[in-house]
């Protein structure tokens, strides 16, 4: 995806701006001719009042003193019939034309050419104003009268403004969307092409390639530091992955050969029901060794995937540990190694009991097998759900301590101690699973776990 | 005993065969569910061995079927080396056990021996005999020879299971997950550990030992 015009064109950042001009349109059209009719409404209704007015008195006044008297009167002496020229005055001035006839429609006093309508109530010809007229008939003694005013100025500004200003709106204000909808989409495209080229280069093949973070912890910020905090995470399920296969190679080689050696001797001492029988136990047993590594890695990648936090149930952890010590104690007792018991009673997590009882096994035969002759190991839980289990002796060297959860980690590189390496890493996930803290203690001489599960502690 | 075995790869169902065959079963096998579910309304097993993953049907689906047709021999499911969830489903479905491949023969015929005994829900009895060896299940007592033992809670329960099923096999792992209820396999002697000391209390004052070691398989327990 690159920032050609045309891909500008296409983007939704654009569409948008555009749409939200549109709308700002049809919204501001509608409000101003709104404006513009109620205006032009209030400005007529004014008109015809100032006129009806006008022609009321006009007629009550000639009925009263007669048309004569009331000519006289009203109209200029001198200017009493009006020339072509004259009306350009009233219609800069806005004031009153008139023309008042006899009944036989013989001029007595105005324009010559104004004469009642039935649509406008006056129509005015003139040679050179077209200027539209309103006004109002009326007929009295011996004659009628028309009385009329040119529509005026501010209505006829009104409406070319309400004109002028969509007309406005179109011609400047559309340019102006596209304008600020190009720019703003190009804008965004530039910081999105950053991110998408990150990604295509993570496709392609370079795990390390991370999208820049600004650190202005704007949207885009946030989008890339979420992206490269899902690339951290993936290429450590890489490694993790790449451990495991290292480590799955090299654990499962042993056995594997063992077990084609026992093939090999069956094969050279068959005659032999003895020698058979205990080459078939060694193998099964080297079998037994290969399927343990296979189950403690399915059983990981089962509780790493946290499907079974569906199945966590209100459980008493007190219980629990308490018969897992119970049962484990004469093991220790059969290895000259004590066991001290101290549990809080009835403290309560929500857990998957099976996996827990998993996780205590794994923690409690590392303490029987690593630890020194006649060794005092003690499991302890107190009433906050904080679970100790530790040995007094030899413990793991710092320099291994950061690395006892990782897969196939063995503090002792010989791997002749047995065991896939694989039981602390699932001591690990197990408590995480349960939203617990795995701790070593590090001051303590012996190796000294502490899972704390205040954290998710019913309350 | 009778016995059904369902199970599509050939060569599992020819393994199945022989070893089952072997330790004295009927073996009727089947390579196909549907088939199997047929013959089932004509003949009468004492137990089936059904694999989980067939072509076209889900063994659970296949068992919901037998269950629901009333028909309540025991069922023993195999299933591929996979998650945990899968035993709950099968159990759930109404299977009697649960075997992940790849099983030792002895494992499996150990487990169909318990389950295909198993009588159909009867009151559980209070008393167990076997020989001069008593138990006691109202006041989790033992005795032998007239002689009161004195059982801990947990040797107590490991002899009840296994006076439940009197000259029967029973592995490790059957132990552990019937009188612990723990699924994961120990590396520690765990099981061994608990069983030496309860033959320590109920053998070794006597003459004749009850329970033996088998090798490679588990224990027995017989009258002496």
């Amino acid at each position: 995806m690159s920032s050609t015009p045309l891909s500008v064109l296409r983007s939704t950042v654009f569409a948008r701006v555009l749409r939200a001009f549109g709308l700002f349109v049809l919204v501001s059209l509608g409000v101003l001719w709104l404006v513009t009719v109620l205006w032009r409404d209030q400005i007529d209704g004014l008109e015809w009042d100032a006129i009806h007015a006008e022609a009321a008195y006009a007629e009550d006044t000639i009925a009263e003193v007669g048309i004569k008297a009331f000519l006289s009167d009203y109209t200029e002496p001198g200017n009493r019939v009006w020339e072509d020229d004259y009306l350009y005055e009233p219609l800069e001035e806005g004031q009153f034309i008139h023309a008042f006839r006899s009944d036989e429609d013989a001029l007595l006093a105005g324009y010559g050419d104004l004469w009642p309508d039935d649509e406008a109530g006056a129509a005015l010809f003139h040679p050179e104003i077209n200027v539209p007229v309103r006004g109002a008939a009326f007929g009295y003694e011996g004659g009628y009268g028309v009385i009329a005013r040119f529509e005026p100025e501010s209505r006829r500004d009104l409406l070319a403004f309400a004109q002028f200003a969509t007309f406005s709106l179109f011609l400047i204000g559309l340019p102006l969307a596209l304008f600020v909808g190009y720019f703003l989409s190009r804008d965004v495209f530039r910081r999105i092409n950053v991110v998408s080229a990150t990604a295509a280069a993570v496709a392609g093949g370079n795990m390390q390639s991370r999208a820049p973070e600004t650190g202005d912890g704007d949207e885009f910020d946030r989008l890339a530091r979420g992206i490269n905090d899902m690339l951290d995470r993936l290429t450590q399920l890489n490694a993790n992955i790449e451990a495991v296969s290292v480590g799955v190679a090299h654990d499962l080689k042993t056995p594997l050969a063992n077990i084609g050696g026992r093939l090999e001797l069956l094969d050279r001492d068959a005659g032999d029901a003895d020698a058979v029988a205990s080459h078939v136990e060694a193998a099964q047993g080297y079998l037994a060794e290969l399927l343990r590594v296979f189950d403690a890695l399915l059983r990981l990648g089962e509780v790493e995937s946290g499907r079974r936090k569906a199945a966590f149930a209100p459980l008493d952890l007190s219980a629990l540990v308490s018969g897992m010590a119970d049962a484990y104690a004469p093991v220790f007792e059969d290895a000259r190694k004590s066991l001290s018991i101290n549990v809080a009673p009835g403290v309560r997590i929500e857990g998957d009991g099976e996996l827990l009882e998993q996780m205590l096994s794994n923690l409690l035969e590392n303490a029987l097998e690593h630890s020194r002759d006649a060794a005092k190991v003690h499991v302890t839980i107190d009433a906050s759900a904080r679970l100790t289990i530790g040995d007094d002796g030899p413990g793991i060297p710092p320099a291994h301590r950061a690395r006892i959860y990782e897969r196939f980690y063995r503090a002792d590189s010989s791997r002749t101690h047995p065991g896939s390496g694989l039981g602390l890493s699932l001591v690990k996930a197990i408590a995480d699973l349960h939203g617990a803290t795995v701790t070593l203690d590090a001051s303590s001489p012996g190796a000294v776990f502490t899972l704390d599960f205040s954290g998710q502690a019913e309350r | 005993m009778k016995l059904m075995v369902v199970e599509d790869d050939a060569e599992t169902r020819e393994y199945l065969m022989r070893g089952l065959s072997e330790a004295g079963f009927a073996v009727t096998p089947f390579a196909e569910p549907r088939a199997a579910m047929l013959d089932l309304g004509a003949h009468e097993y004492d137990a089936i061995v059904l694999d989980r993953m067939m072509p076209g049907m889900d063994g659970i689906d296949v068992l919901k079927l037998v269950r629901g047709a009333r028909i309540s021999t025991p069922v023993l499911m195999l299933t591929a080396r996979s998650a945990i969830d899968d035993r709950v489903a099968g159990l759930e479905a109404g299977a009697d056990d649960y075997l992940v491949k790849p099983f030792a023969m002895t494992e499996l015929v150990a487990r169909l021996r318990t389950i295909a005994r198993r009588p159909a829900m009867t009151e559980p009895e209070a008393g167990l005999a076997l020989g001069d060896l008593h138990l006691d299940r109202l006041t989790r007592e033992a005795r032998r020879a007239g002689q009161r033992l004195d059982l801990s809670p947990l040797e107590f329960r490991l002899l009840e299971f296994l006076m439940q099923n009197p000259g029967t096999v029973v592995t490790r792992t059957m132990l552990l997950e019937k009188v612990w209820g723990y699924r994961f396999d120990p590396k520690t002697s765990l099981v061994q550990t608990h069983m030496s000391r309860l033959r320590a209390k109920i053998d070794k004052p006597f003459e004749a030992e009850m329970i033996r070691t088998v090798r490679g398989s588990g224990y027995v327990i017989d009258a002496a």
